[in-house]
Formats: C-alpha cells, sequence, structure tokens
C-alpha cells in the first residue's frame, strides 16, 4: 500500500514541471474537491447517511474565507480555519435534524439544505455579494502572492493531510463506530455507541473538509459567485464516491480524479456530459455497488490479513469484581408493555441474582425477546420499573444502558457485515476506549495503546471461541453456529457485568451446544451474570441456577430447574413440547 | 389580497398533484420517485408537440400524453427500481438510480427540445373570467377541479377498496402478498402507470403557468415531495391538503419576507416536518427500520 | 503483492499517459487564426450560447471566403461553460494555453466574465464581448483588450428615460428584479429622472423567475404611470405582460417599452397577445421602417440566416444578438487587418482608432477612453412584433 502511495504522492509533487499550467489547474480543483470528497465520505460511504447537500456546505466555507478576506482584511491563514468552524457547525445544524430519521427523509433534509444556502447566498446581498459575485484578494505569504503553482501545492499538501486524517480516523474505535452505524444501527447502539453523538461527529467532520474545500477554492478562484454551488454539485460529488467505491480511502481518490479530468479529454462529449452522469449514477448503483474499488476487489480479492497479536490471552473473558450490596444484579417490578392493543407483556416482575445464569423460557410469542428489549433499553415498557445494579433503567437508551453494564446478542443475528470478523468483536470494546478524536487523528501513543489493547482482546476471545482462524473474514461469510459465537465474543468484548443471551442455541449442533454450555459456564466463573433466552430445554436445565417461565406475556412459574421442570401449568403451556427443541 | 389566494391555492394544486403521484408510488413500494418531476415535464413536453405541434384538441392530447408517460414510468421502474428486487429497504441505491434517471431525462428532453420556455395553451382558452371582482382564467378552476377529482379517485381506491389494501400490503411485505395470490408485480407496475398518467396530467396544468421546457419542473419537483411529507407519505388525503397548504403557505410568505426566499421557507417547512413529524399531517404510521 | 504492484502500476501508467496527452500540443493546421468562444451552450440559457455561436460561424465563413484574417484561414472553437464561472475559466485557459488562440468572443454570462477577464487581461489576449451587458465589465483602465459591441445595461436604461421624456410622457413607471442588474438599473435610471427634476411614478420590483406576477402588476397600475419601462429577464416579462393582461393594463391604455430582450422573438411568444404594441429597443443597423427596408448587407445577412435556420429551428433565435456577435468576429478582422499585427496591444490601439465602423447590428466607435461600441444615440424604439427576416419596425412619433 504504501509503495502505491509514495509513487503517487512522487507523481504529484513532479507534475508542475512536466504538465501545461491550465491542466494543473484541472488537476489543482480535482484535489481540492478530493479533500471534500473525502470527507463526504465518512459521512457518506463509513457512516451510511447520504448526504446531498455538501455543495452547501461547500459554498458556505467558500464565502466564509471570501467575506472575512474581502471585508474584514482577514489574511488566508486566518480564513481557512474560520471557514472550517463555520462549515463545521453548519454541519451540526445539518446533522441534526436527520438523527431520528434515515433514507429518503434524510436525503431531502440534505437537498434542502442546500437549496436554502443557495437560496441565502443570492437573496443576502448586503453579506454575499449577490448573484454578481464576490471578489477575494490573493494570498499572501511574507509579502509574495501565492502563485499558481504554489496553490497546486497547496491544494496538494492540505489534500493529504486530509487523506492522513481520513485514514487515522478510519483506522481507529471512531472509524468502526461509523461503520457499525451504517451496518446495523440497532446492534452499534447495542454495544454502547451513541447513535446522536458519532453522526453528528461524522456530519461534522464531513461539513469541515468542504468548509477547507470551498475556503481554498475561493481563495484559488479570486471571485466567487453563486452559479458555483448548485444541487448538481452536491449530486456530482456523491456520484465520485459511488463510481469510486464508498467506504473505502481510495474510492474518492479515483472517483473524484477521474470524474474531474476525464472530461477534459472528451469535449466532443460535452454536450452529453450529464446525461453520461445520469446514467454513471444508475449503472454504477446497480451493477457496481461498491465502485471500481469494489470491481478491482472482486477480481483480485483483498487478501486482508490480520496478524495475530504479540500476545494472546487463554483468560479472555473479562473478570467482573463487582460486588453486589443486594445480592441483585436486575430487578424488574411490574412491567407491562403494550404494542396497540396487544399486551406483550403483563405485569411481570423479576429479578436476577448476581453472578447467576437465569435462564427464560416459554412457548413462541410468549414475549421473551420482548423483555430482553426491554432490559437493554430498546423498548420502553408501559408501565413498571427496571433496576440495573440499583440504577432506574427505564427511559435510558441502549448505548447507556450497555455502557453501564449490559451486553446482549440477538435472536436473529445482528452483525456488521461489511467488517470483518475481528472488527466486529473490536466493536464491542468500544466503550472501553478513552481517547478523544484529536488524539486519534494524530496517533499517539497512547491511541495506538488502546488500539492494541483492543485487537489483543478481540482476537484472545475469538481464540477461545474456536473462531480465530477466521479473524479477517467478513463477518457474513460465517457459518450460522460460529455468527453466535461472534456475536457472544462482541458482547463479552464489552466487559458487561450482565450478559443477555437471546437464543444462543438456534441452529447449533451438538458439539456446538455442548461447547456453548462450557463457554456459559466460564462466564459465569467469572462474576459475569448470564441471563438466558433458550428453546433448547435440556440445555436450559442443565446450564441455569434459576428458571422463569413466560406465557402470553405473564410469568407462569420460576425456581430452580427441577422444580419448574415438573411443574404442572409449565407442562401445560408447552403442551408439545418436542415442537420446541426444533428452532 | 384575494388573488394572492387563488395564486397560492392554484400552485397548491400543482403541488398536490405531484404529491399524490409520489404517494402512489411510496404506497406501493415504500420509496419515493425522485425522478417525477421529470415525468411531469415529460408530460408537458409531450403535450407541446401533441397539441401545439400535431394539432390534436387538448383533452385528445392529455389522454395520449397520459399513456406516453405512463409507458416512461413503468421503464423507469424496470431500469431504476426493479433491479433492487425485495431488498428496497436495505440500501439507498434506488434513491440513486431514480436521482439519475432524473437527469437523463432532463438532459435529453434539452437535447430533442432546447432549453427555452414555450408557451402552453390553457385549459378553456385565455379568456379571462371575472368572478366577485377577480379575473381569473377558466383554466385555474380547471386545476383546482382536476386535482380535487384526482384526490378523491386515490383517496377512494387506496383506502377504501380491497385493491388500495393490495397496493398497500405490497409495500409491508412482498412476500406475503405473494402467498396470498397477489401479483406483487402487477400491482407495482399498476402504480407506477397511474403515478405516470398523473404526471402527464400535472405537466398539462402547469405548463401554461410556467411555459413548458425541460428546466420547468426542476424547483417544483422538490416542493412536490416537501408538499408529500407535509401532509403524510402514505396518506392521499395528505398529498392533497400538503400540496394545498404548502401553495397558500408560499404565496404567504411572499407577503413577509423578499420573494426570492419563498423557496428557501417551503424547504424549510419541509426539513421542520421531517424533524419534527416525519408523519406528516396525517399521522400515517412512519416506518424506522428498528 | 504481486498483483498489487501490477495494479500500482497501471495507475501510474494511465496517470503518466493522461499528464503526456496533457502536453501535447494539439494539432493545429499550419498558420490559422485561431478564434474562442466559451458561452452557455446547455442549461436553461443556452440559446444565449447558440446565438453566440451561429453570429461567429456566419462571420468566420464570410472571412475566410475574403481571405481570411492577414492571409490566414479562420476557426473558431467552442466551448460550453453552462454559465458556471468555474468552468468558464477552466476552459478558457484551455483555449490559451492548450489550443493557443488569438483572440477571445464572449462569455454569455456575466459572472462568467468576470471570473476570466483577468486572465485573458494578463495573457494578453483581445476580447470581444458580444453580449454580456453588465456594466462593470468594460473598463479600458481593467480590462484593456476588452471591446463590447452590444449595448450595455446602464445605457439601455438612460436610454429609456431619455426617450420616455422626449416623447412627452410625464408619468414613468419602471419595473425590474431584485437582481444586482435590476438594481442597478434603478440607480441608473433614478440619475438621468433626476437631472431632468422628475421622479418615476413608481420603482416596481419582483423577484426574478417569480411565477406570480400579480402583485407587481397591481402595484404597476395602482400608480397610474403613462409609461411603463421594464427591466424584465424575459420570462418574467412574459408573466407580468400576462398579469397585466388580466387587469386590463396594456398599450394602447398605457405605453409598455421594455429593454433588449423584450425584442427577442421567444419573449413574444411566450407572452402571447399580452404583447401586442409593446414596444422594445434595438440598434439602429437592425431595424427597417415603412420606407426604408435597411442596409442591403444586412438585409441580405439576416436572409441567409433565415435561410439557414428554418421554421422551429430557428425559433430561439435573436437576430440583433446574432448581428452583435457577428460584428465581433469582424471587428477582430480588422483589427489585426488595420495594425498588421497579431499583438494584443497593436490591435487594441488599431480597434480604438474606429470611430465609425459599420456593422451588422449598428455602428460602432470606440476610443481609447471607450471601449464601448455602441451608446444611447444608436438605439431607436422599435416594435418587435412586426420582424421582417428578423429585423424590426422602427416606430416613428
Amino acid at each position: 500500500m504504501w509503495l502505491i502511495a509514495g509513487i503517487a504522492v512522487l507523481a504529484f509533487l513532479l507534475a508542475p514541471a512536466v504538465v501545461e499550467s491550465y491542466f494543473l489547474r484541472i488537476v489543482s480543483l480535482a484535489l481540492m474537491y478530493l479533500i471534500l470528497t473525502t470527507g463526504l465520505n465518512i459521512i457518506a460511504g463509513y457512516t451510511g447517511q447520504v448526504s446531498l447537500g455538501q455543495a452547501g456546505l461547500y459554498g458556505i466555507g467558500a464565502y466564509t474565507g471570501a467575506i472575512l478576506a474581502a471585508k474584514l482584511g482577514m489574511p488566508f491563514w486566518l480564513c481557512l480555519p474560520a471557514a472550517m468552524a463555520v462549515s463545521g457547525l453548519f454541519g451540526l445544524v445539518l446533522g441534526a435534524p436527520t438523527l431520528k430519521v434515515s433514507g429518503h427523509y434524510l436525503a431531502l433534509i440534505t437537498i434542502g439544505f442546500g437549496v436554502i444556502v443557495e437560496k441565502i447566498l443570492v437573496e443576502w446581498q448586503s453579506l454575499t455579494g449577490g448573484p454578481m459575485g464576490l471578489a477575494v484578494p490573493a494570498v499572501t505569504f511574507f509579502g509574495h502572492t501565492l502563485s499558481e503553482q504554489g496553490f497546486y501545492y497547496l491544494s496538494l499538501g492540505l489534500c493529504i493531510l486530509t487523506l492522513w486524517i481520513t485514514n487515522n480516523i478510519i483506522h481507529s474505535y471512531f472509524g468502526r463506530a461509523f461503520s457499525a452505524i451504517r451496518d446495523n444501527e440497532l446492534a452499534a447502539s447495542c454495544m454502547g455507541i451513541n447513535l446522536t453523538r458519532y453522526k453528528l461527529l461524522a456530519f461534522v467532520l464531513s461539513a469541515v473538509f468542504a468548509g477547507a474545500a470551498g475556503c481554498l477554492y475561493a481563495f484559488y478562484s479570486a471571485f466567487i459567485s453563486p452559479d458555483s454551488f448548485s444541487f448538481s454539485l452536491s449530486i456530482f460529488f456523491l456520484l465520485t464516491i459511488i463510481v469510486g467505491g464508498a467506504g473505502t480511502i481510495v474510492g474518492p481518490i479515483i472517483g473524484t480524479l477521474l470524474l474531474v479530468i476525464l472530461p477534459e479529454y472528451l469535449h466532443f462529449l460535452d454536450k452529453h456530459r450529464l446525461t453520461i452522469y445520469g446514467a454513471l449514477l444508475i449503472v454504477s448503483v446497480i451493477g457496481m455497488p461498491q465502485g471500481i474499488v469494489g470491481a478491482i476487489r472482486k477480481k483480485f480479492p483483498r487478501i486482508i490479513n490480520f496478524m495475530p497479536p504479540a500476545e494472546v490471552s487463554h483468560h479472555p473473558i473479562p473478570r467482573n469484581t463487582d460486588n453486589y450490596s443486594t445480592g441483585n444484579i436486575l430487578e424488574m417490578q411490574n412491567v407491562t408493555k403494550r404494542f396497540g392493543g396487544l399486551k406483550a407483556i403483563d405485569n411481570f416482575s423479576m429479578t436476577i441474582k448476581s453472578k447467576t445464569v437465569h435462564s427464560l423460557i416459554g412457548p413462541n410469542g410468549a414475549g421473551k425477546s420482548t423483555l430482553i428489549n426491554i432490559i437493554n433499553g430498546v423498548y420502553h415498557p408501559d408501565e413498571g420499573k427496571v433496576t440495573f445494579r440499583q440504577k432506574d433503567l427505564i427511559g435510558h437508551k441502549p448505548d447507556r444502558i450497555a455502557l453501564a453494564g449490559a451486553g446482549r446478542t440477538f435472536q436473529n443475528v445482528q452483525l456488521f457485515r461489511n467488517l470483518t470478523v475481528l472488527e466486529n468483536v473490536m466493536v464491542g470494546g468500544h466503550g472501553k476506549h478513552k481517547i478523544n478524536i484529536f488524539t486519534t487523528i494524530l496517533r499517539s501513543k497512547k491511541a495506538r495503546e488502546e488500539e492494541q489493547r483492543s485487537y489483543q482482546q478481540a482476537w484472545s476471545l475469538l481464540k477461545f471461541m474456536g473462531i480465530d482462524d477466521k479473524v479477517s473474514e467478513y463477518a457474513a461469510s460465517l457459518s450460522a453456529g460460529q455468527q453466535r459465537l461472534l456475536e457472544i465474543a462482541r458482547a463479552l468484548a464489552m466487559e458487561p457485568k450482565l450478559l443477555l443471551l437471546d437464543e444462543p442455541a438456534a441452529g447449533l449442533n451438538d458439539t456446538e451446544i455442548k461447547q456453548l454450555m462450557k463457554i456459559i459456564k466460564d462466564i459465569k466463573e467469572n462474576g459475569i451474570t448470564v441471563f438466558l433466552i433458550e428453546h433448547h430445554i435440556d440445555f436450559v436445565m442443565d446450564v441455569s441456577d434459576t428458571v422463569t417461565v413466560l406465557n402470553f406475556g405473564s410469568k407462569i412459574a420460576e425456581g430452580k430447574p427441577n422444580e419448574v421442570q415438573s411443574n404442572p401449568d409449565v407442562i401445560k403451556a408447552y403442551l408439545g413440547t418436542e415442537e420446541a427443541d426444533v428452532c | 389580497m384575494p388573488e394572492l389566494l387563488i395564486s397560492g391555492l392554484v400552485m397548491g394544486s400543482i403541488y398536490a398533484l405531484l404529491a399524490l403521484a409520489i404517494n402512489i408510488i411510496y404506497s406501493t413500494t415504500g420509496i419515493i420517485n425522485f425522478a417525477h418531476g421529470e415525468l411531469v415535464m415529460l408530460g408537458g413536453m409531450f403535450g407541446l408537440v401533441l397539441v401545439v405541434n400535431i394539432g390534436l384538441p387538448l383533452v385528445v392530447g392529455i389522454v395520449v400524453a397520459g399513456g406516453i408517460v405512463a409507458v416512461f414510468a413503468i421503464l423507469l421502474y424496470y431500469s431504476t427500481i426493479k433491479p433492487f428486487g425485495d431488498n428496497l429497504g436495505g440500501s439507498l441505491g434506488w434513491l440513486m438510480a431514480t436521482l439519475g434517471a432524473g437527469i437523463i431525462f432532463r438532459n435529453v428532453a434539452m437535447l430533442i427540445w432546447g432549453s427555452h420556455p414555450r408557451p402552453f395553451p390553457p385549459l378553456g382558452g385565455s379568456e379571462l373570467i371575472n368572478i366577485f371582482g377577480v379575473n381569473i382564467l377558466q383554466h385555474e378552476i380547471w386545476v383546482l377541479v382536476i386535482t380535487l377529482l384526482i384526490a378523491i379517485f386515490f383517496n377512494v381506491v387506496l383506502d377504501k377498496t380491497i385493491l388500495g389494501s393490495a397496493i398497500k400490503a405490497t409495500a409491508s411485505n412482498r412476500n406475503t402478498t405473494r402467498l396470498m395470490g397477489i401479483s406483487a408485480e402487477k400491482m407495482v407496475l399498476a402504480c407506477f402507470g397511474m403515478s405516470g398518467a398523473v404526471a402527464a396530467v400535472a405537466g398539462f396544468l402547469i405548463s401554461p403557468i410556467t411555459f413548458a421546457g425541460p428546466e420547468m419542473t426542476v424547483s417544483i419537483g422538490l416542493k412536490g415531495f416537501g408538499a408529500a411529507i407535509i401532509g403524510g407519505l402514505g396518506s392521499s388525503r395528505g398529498a392533497f391538503v400538503g400540496g394545498l397548504i404548502l401553495g397558500i403557505l408560499e404565496a404567504l410568505s411572499m407577503t413577509v419576507v423578499t420573494p426570492g426566499y419563498k423557496d428557501a421557507i417551503v424547504f424549510l417547512v419541509m426539513i421542520l416536518t421531517i424533524t419534527i413529524k416525519p408523519e406528516g399531517i396525517f399521522n400515517v404510521t412512519y416506518e424506522k427500520k428498528v | 503483492m504481486k498483483k498489487k504492484i501490477v495494479i500500482s502500476t497501471l495507475i501510474m501508467l494511465s496517470f503518466l499517459v493522461m499528464t503526456v496527452i496533457g502536453i501535447s500540443p494539439s494539432i493545429a493546421a499550419e498558420k490559422e487564426f485561431l478564434i474562442g468562444s466559451v458561452g452557455c451552450m446547455s442549461g436553461p440559457a443556452a440559446m444565449l450560447g447558440k446565438n453566440l455561436r451561429i453570429g461567429v460561424e456566419f462571420a468566420v465563413e464570410e472571412i475566410n471566403k475574403t481571405g481570411g484574417i492577414n492571409g490566414m484561414n479562420v476557426r473558431a472553437i467552442f466551448r460550453d461553460d453552462e454559465a458556471d464561472p468555474t468552468k468558464a475559466l477552466t476552459l478558457v485557459r484551455e483555449l490559451v494555453e492548450k489550443e493557443k488562440i488569438h483572440a477571445f468572443i464572449g462569455p454569455t454570462n456575466t459572472t462568467c466574465a468576470i471570473a476570466i477577464q483577468p486572465y485573458l487581461v494578463a495573457k494578453k489576449i483581445i476580447q470581444l464581448n458580444g453580449g454580456t451587458t453588465g456594466t462593470v465589465l468594460i473598463d479600458p483602465k481593467g480590462f484593456p483588450y476588452s471591446f463590447r459591441t452590444h449595448i450595455n445595461d446602464k445605457d439601455q436604461a438612460i436610454f429609456l428615460v431619455k426617450e420616455a421624456i422626449a416623447n412627452g410622457f410625464k408619468r414613468i413607471a419602471v419595473v425590474h428584479d431584485t437582481s444586482a442588474l435590476g438594481m442597478g438599473v434603478q440607480k441608473d435610471m433614478k440619475d438621468v429622472l433626476d437631472s431632468h427634476d422628475m421622479t418615476a411614478a413608481t420603482f416596481a420590483t419582483y423577484n426574478a423567475n417569480d411565477i406570480d406576477m400579480l402583485p407587481v402588476a397591481r402595484k404597476l397600475k395602482s400608480a397610474d404611470p403613462d409609461i411603463i419601462l421594464m427591466f424584465t429577464l424575459m420570462a418574467d416579462g412574459a408573466r407580468l405582460l400576462k398579469a397585466m393582461e388580466r387587469l386590463d393594463f396594456l398599450p394602447p391604455k398605457v405605453a409598455i417599452q421594455g429593454y433588449a430582450a423584450t425584442a427577442l422573438p421567444i419573449f413574444r411568444e411566450l407572452a402571447g397577445n399580452a404583447s401586442k404594441g409593446v414596444w422594445s429597443l434595438a440598434p439602429y443597423n437592425s431595424t427597417y421602417s415603412k420606407t426604408d427596408p435597411g442596409l442591403p448587407e444586412v438585409v441580405a445577412l439576416a436572409k441567409k440566416i433565415e435561410a439557414a435556420y428554418p421554421g422551429d429551428k430557428g425559433k430561439d433565435l435573436n437576430l440583433f444578438t446574432i448581428f452583435s456577435y457577428y460584428d465581433c468576429a469582424q471587428l477582430v478582422r480588422v483589427g489585426v487587418a488595420r495594425s498588421k499585427s497579431l499583438e494584443a496591444d497593436q490591435i487594441k490601439a488599431a480597434l480604438e482608432s474606429l470611430d465609425s465602423y459599420e456593422g451588422a447590428q449598428a455602428n460602432y466607435s470606440f476610443s481609447s477612453t471607450d471601449h464601448e461600441g455602441l451608446d444611447p444615440s444608436k438605439l431607436v424604439t422599435v416594435d418587435a412584433n412586426q420582424l421582417k427576416h428578423g429585423m424590426y419596425l422602427r416606430v416613428e412619433k
């Protein structure tokens, strides 16, 4: 990878000597656009929030820089960070409304944002000069005006800096969090990722880069007008990412350079350029959804080869050393949950003693998964109280509950499909990272240490689960049983006090079930409480300290496994128990 | 003031027509067709050819254009939605694809017809009628009436017939509807066809006001989405009401701020609606992926 | 690893190939005179570019028939800037540095012109502006190589007000949009009125591209003017007239005169009946009268253009804009011929020495302090509805 990068940088450094200056202008523009599209990739490619308003942020950066320079006489070196800050702020404004919505609502909000910015640029004539535009003073460096070539190198430098920063962000827990949000918001939230904070962060990052690009462009052109910041530019930016390959560092590079430079050789197609863009959009999205990078990777499969860490722990299950005063880690009192007219959970109360394995069984549709979802914060109960480690749980989001020490797996496996197995588990360790975004960008010693620790822990957990031979594969390629083990490993990476397992044995064969039993016993030995939903009655009876039985949302029995097994109400509810084993 | 309200109602009806067509596609596929504005434009352009160049009477022109644009809408479905199969909720590929299709429609239209706006004959001629002291065109009355009729039609079909339930069922769960013997594909095709026909009608109604040209629906198209959202996606009553509200809001905003900001206000209202109450006025269940 | 090296080498090679192609000079024929032209050829304003292209192409054809420029064959190169200043500058740079043009005609939009003119000055390229009307664009000190053949906004505004006063109108109303152009016009008109101790009946403003013009129309009517001066973009003006029709306030009840854009055929088509009797303005040479069919060469040229673009194809053409661009190309020829040089400074001096050049559009005069070829004295009031071979009928008072 470094070889390619090195050759590329060299080529770009030498370019001004070999190339005509009008062509240099095109490359300079491409580099400025690349700063923006790399940022756009963070929010759209990595975090999965499709933003069609980048031209607006670009325009805000350009006009901020231009206005500060033209009206206040500020030098470029101050205008640039100011433009980035203002754009970043507007990134917040753009991102905030989008947090609760997705898909086309998100797209429409971003489109609307772009249009509003365009209109303001045109109408607020006293500030922006209106449709006639604004002239921008030249950039001076100790009295010398920055030349064409100087600007080229400036753009190149800033572009490389952008790529470096983005690279550091992506290969850190921030980057994993972004990808997790894109792949599975629910699971991401349950792993302790605060959706609001990270989405907004991604928006702000993309806005800061867009603002930098805009400011650079304004000074480069010496004149800006609203015509340059239209909705079609936003579409163009997104197109470069789609064509190049969203969610990769290289994708925007290929896409932007291609779509800016290639048309210069195809002037005879000028009339059809927009039609071609439209067609490219359709073709890429249908035939080549991973872009050019994806197509290359299909032909030359990326050999991701994670190396084992220096030390692999043989006892990776995190030890829980908490002492519980009451001995109960979780208490549910009179919880009721309705969906529409249906009462899914009816006046349910239960206590889970700490450091035990507590199972929940019941016929299909009894409401078992709903209970886990209530504990975990995915659903809020309509009545009743839930306390976890003496703290009231109700009203908190899943990520806060996760960070408080509740890890979980899902009935329908919720993996991060586009991340590798190892990265999936590392996402589980999200809450353990302490460094902030700036330390991450700088790749400080602390950052590297945290990353190393997370890497090591994830590897060790996977080895313990017996699937360390699959660390470099994409999560989707694992078998059903392996995926369940992966989910458990991911949950353990959170270092939970309470582990919620929703039908972990579903789809496992006998060997795998035996392995699972051992794993659960190991988990319990390390002081972690396990709350388990299952249909495999033998499994439940073998592994549990306490069993609760649920039917139609109400508790019908509770006690030690053998007590429950011989309870007549339980037997009645399970008429035709044999089917329960077939999941 | 009354003229302002009338022009607000007229534009509002246009937005309502767009919203109704957008809504029918949403009801059956769960997605928004981002090329809808261009379908309306095609209705207007084909209208030009049929009525102005060839000389067909307006009513015949509307019918023929309706058929042509319906075909385009179905082609749109095959090229941009169908390839995603049942996995429409999985990614935003359809959004990019329909956007791309819209761009293609617009630019090819420009290549064929040139980009300048052309006059378009209004329904009922250009004579002004005086009603309660206000001069209006017969055309404007037609706009209101036709929009109302189409709104009622959709409301009845979607909300009150079995066909309507089948259409909505297709959006929620394709496999189940297939198992029940309803051809999901036929439902979707029918809806796209209807959407195209309504787009053509909208094209005929709006061209006399904005002049016909490939760029005529660039901003109106986006406002159509806004209207659909404000009223509530999934409700044809919502589409109708949302459109009218948007039109009147736009007209009124011109008295408060510089006219240039009216587009900005419209989009601001749309953004606020999505933020505060994405289900819109008529409260249709908004499905967020859980 | 090997595969990675292969890929990276391929990528680098392709970059090198591109840069090499970028370096190589374009294959220009021996000793050709190249005129570069950038304008808006696509999108809503595409007709501006079309008029530019036709005017220049016709001129180039004629010039080549009569021996070219200084014995060299002339070739025109056109590029589409889509009215985007960023693209305009990129294209102009390509034309100057790669194609090595000798002269430049265009662009078609004021913001594009602002973006490219400093560069053209730095590279010493003669620029003829045939249709971009922003007043700031022509400035012999700031833009020494830029000359304009089309009447600029300020002069049109001055002409309209002066004509109205001269013809005895007392209550003059003005309607314009809120863009920089519109607001600039308001100021220019106010200045003229002030110098005659008059005030306008009203200045009615609206926003460009507005669909509903009734409020503006009402404001105009309630000011009770005897003449309304329109400085409106084409589609807006058409909608305004239709709104006035609703209020039953059109000629002959009130006189209405618009600036150059209201002479365009499309404007009249869009406004339909409402444009009957509405006056416009045009440079003298583009007009005819009942007794005077116009200069024979101009009529001949007009007929030629009409023949080349019959019927529907000719619908969005505006002859006097085409004439303006035609004249641009001819002026390039004249400048080079008189100075016997390809150097911008010499051509500039030659053009500045022209005090009466009979073009197709009008009679031009330049000087070292004035690079505007036309001034208000060269304009006349016309009835744009009476076109003959693309020329306008003069309104005799």
